[in-house]
């Protein structure tokens, strides 16, 4: 068992050692000036460097406080008007037309707008996010809450349930698939964030990539790619994946199929 | 009288503009502890005449009559006429113990009474044991002994069973028909237990309402006296409870 743990987790890093050696190999060949091909141990030698110096933690601490932000404004917003459209046929018919164009308009887009209303930095970035996450979370909380077997509500009904119990009861049906909107939200959200700060911020692991290559410093965009993407798997991989999983486990989602 | 059906009529609109008549003019009076059956062919409007009770929409209001309970005519869903539901309707978040607890919850009972009242119905209805479990990790016999643990704890006026057996194996269906007698016995609640089983309507039941095929209505109400506590091992060869079956299986036009 132990051992096959072990294997599991070297086959996580295998794979990219043959990429390593030969992305190292073309680099030594000198044929490249450096600024366009930074060798492995360059870029090695740029993240302790800025990890010592504690600069890349700083542009990491200001990324992850943007992305909480936006997905906690994004995200409250889209579970209440989810489940507002959820339950009510009306408000369903009036919001329809207006997130289906909304969704259709990347985050990205706003990044104009966001700026004029409120200037670099933050809170531009924030909005950007909040665009990006409101939708998935908005749309996967409605499916959620229209999935909810009627026979539950029924059940909650001849239990002496009043209008707002039984609504409570069909927004903890659709947790699940909030909790996977949510998920989902926060992956767009995060692509949104890092294009932000290349435009509309001066901190941040975006900013730091995008003002590295200014400076031609390609190993600190290689470290800033690189702590984008592993900080992502990371938070992905521990908070949001094992959450998702209880909840659907837990729901039955998985378990009903053995009756 | 208990329990009083006045002139049920129910339609529903199927495709286009074509209505089904799900009942007609269905009267119907049922006594204070009468376990009584409804059976009949699908289609022939015994899970409506459930849901009209229990007051849950679309089949709550019916087009028309009225549903009288003790002197007064039910208005919508209330805990005074509880219900368990063929696809058991356990909340899948709570475990056995808050599913049971639910009811009493909405009720303001106090913690500790809820306890008590939640433990006597697990022992009663042999769940003890599986408390903390989720509903997903029980088979289907042991959801539905959970379904009726939880209609029962908030101690309805009427118990009403949609074909709460249909989805479990044969062996575990006897099981739970014995079990389900043996607990009516003691909590003596008003019960309409609805199936298509004609054997499982006679072994639990006082009276049997055989149906008739759409418009749903009362062919035969047929008295059943075998006496009580009923086993499948004596039933089986009853010649009175064979009779009964006989005659029963005529009535609704399922025999071959």
């Amino acid at each position: 068992m132990r051992a096959s743990a072990w294997q599991e987790a070297a086959w996580k890093i295998i794979p990219f050692l043959p990429i390593l050696a030969l992305w190292q190999g073309v680099a030594s060949l000198g044929l490249y000036p450096r600024y366009l091909l930074p060798d492995p141990l360059g870029v090695l030698w740029a993240f302790i460097e800025h990890g010592q110096s504690g600069a890349l933690w700083v542009h990491m601490r200001e990324s992850l406080v943007r992305l909480l932000l936006g997905v906690l404004i994004g995200g409250s917003t889209g579970i209440v008007l989810g489940v507002a459209m959820g339950i009510s046929r009306p408000v369903a018919r009036f919001f329809t037309p207006i997130i289906t164009l909304g969704q259709a308009i990347p985050g990205l887009a706003w990044i104009p707008l966001a700026i004029l209303w409120f200037g670099l930095g933050t809170g531009a970035i924030v909005f950007i996010i909040f665009a990006s996450v409101l939708f998935p979370v908005l749309f996967n909380t409605i499916s959620g809450i229209q999935t909810v077997p009627q026979v539950l509500l029924n059940a909650a009904l001849t239990l002496g349930a009043t209008r707002l119990q039984v609504i409570r009861e069909v927004v903890l049906g659709a947790l699940p698939s909030v909790i996977m909107g949510l998920r989902i939200g926060i992956g767009y959200g995060w692509r949104a964030l890092v294009g932000g700060e290349m435009i509309a911020a001066a901190s941040g692991l975006g900013f730091l990539i995008f003002n590295a290559r200014q400076f031609l410093e390609s190993e600190v965009v290689v470290v800033g790619m690189l702590t984008i993407g592993v900080s992502f798997l990371i938070l992905d991989s521990v908070l949001l994946r094992p959450f998702e999983q209880k909840t659907i486990e837990r729901w039955g989602v998985v378990g009903s199929k053995t009756v | 009288m208990f329990l009083q059906l006045r002139g049920l009529t129910k339609t529903f609109a199927m495709q286009g503009a074509t209505r089904v008549s799900a009942l007609e003019d269905l009267h119907l009076a049922i006594e204070r502890s009468e376990f009584v059956s409804i059976v009949g062919a699908s289609g022939c409007g015994k899970t409506t005449i459930l849901n009209v009770i229990a007051g849950l929409p679309p089949y709550f209001p019916p087009d028309r009559g009225e549903v009288w309970l003790e002197g007064s005519a039910i208005t919508g869903p209330g805990a005074e006429r509880g219900m368990v539901f063929q696809e058991y309707a356990l909340f899948p978040w709570r475990t056995v113990e808050q599913n049971i607890e639910y009811g009493l919850r909405l009720k303001g009972v106090p913690p500790g009474e809820r306890r008590e009242i939640c433990r006597y119905y697990i022992g009663l209805m042999g769940l003890t044991g599986f408390e903390h479990v989720h509903p997903h990790q029980l088979s289907g016999g042991m959801k539905q002994r959970a379904a009726i643990a939880r209609a029962l704890a908030v101690r309805p006026k009427v118990l009403l069973m949609d074909e709460p057996f249909a989805a479990v194996d044969a062996q575990t269906r006897m099981t739970l028909q014995e079990h389900l007698g043996q607990v009516w016995e003691e909590e003596r609640n008003t019960v309409i237990f609805v199936t298509h089983h004609v054997a499982e309507a006679i072994f639990l039941s006082d009276r049997v309402i055989a149906m008739t095929r759409r418009p749903g209505r009362i062919r035969a109400d047929v008295p059943v006296r075998l006496k009580r506590p009923r086993v499948w091992s004596e039933i089986n060869t009853n010649s009175e409870f064979l009779e009964l079956q006989e005659t029963i299986l005529r009535l609704i036009g399922e025999t071959r």
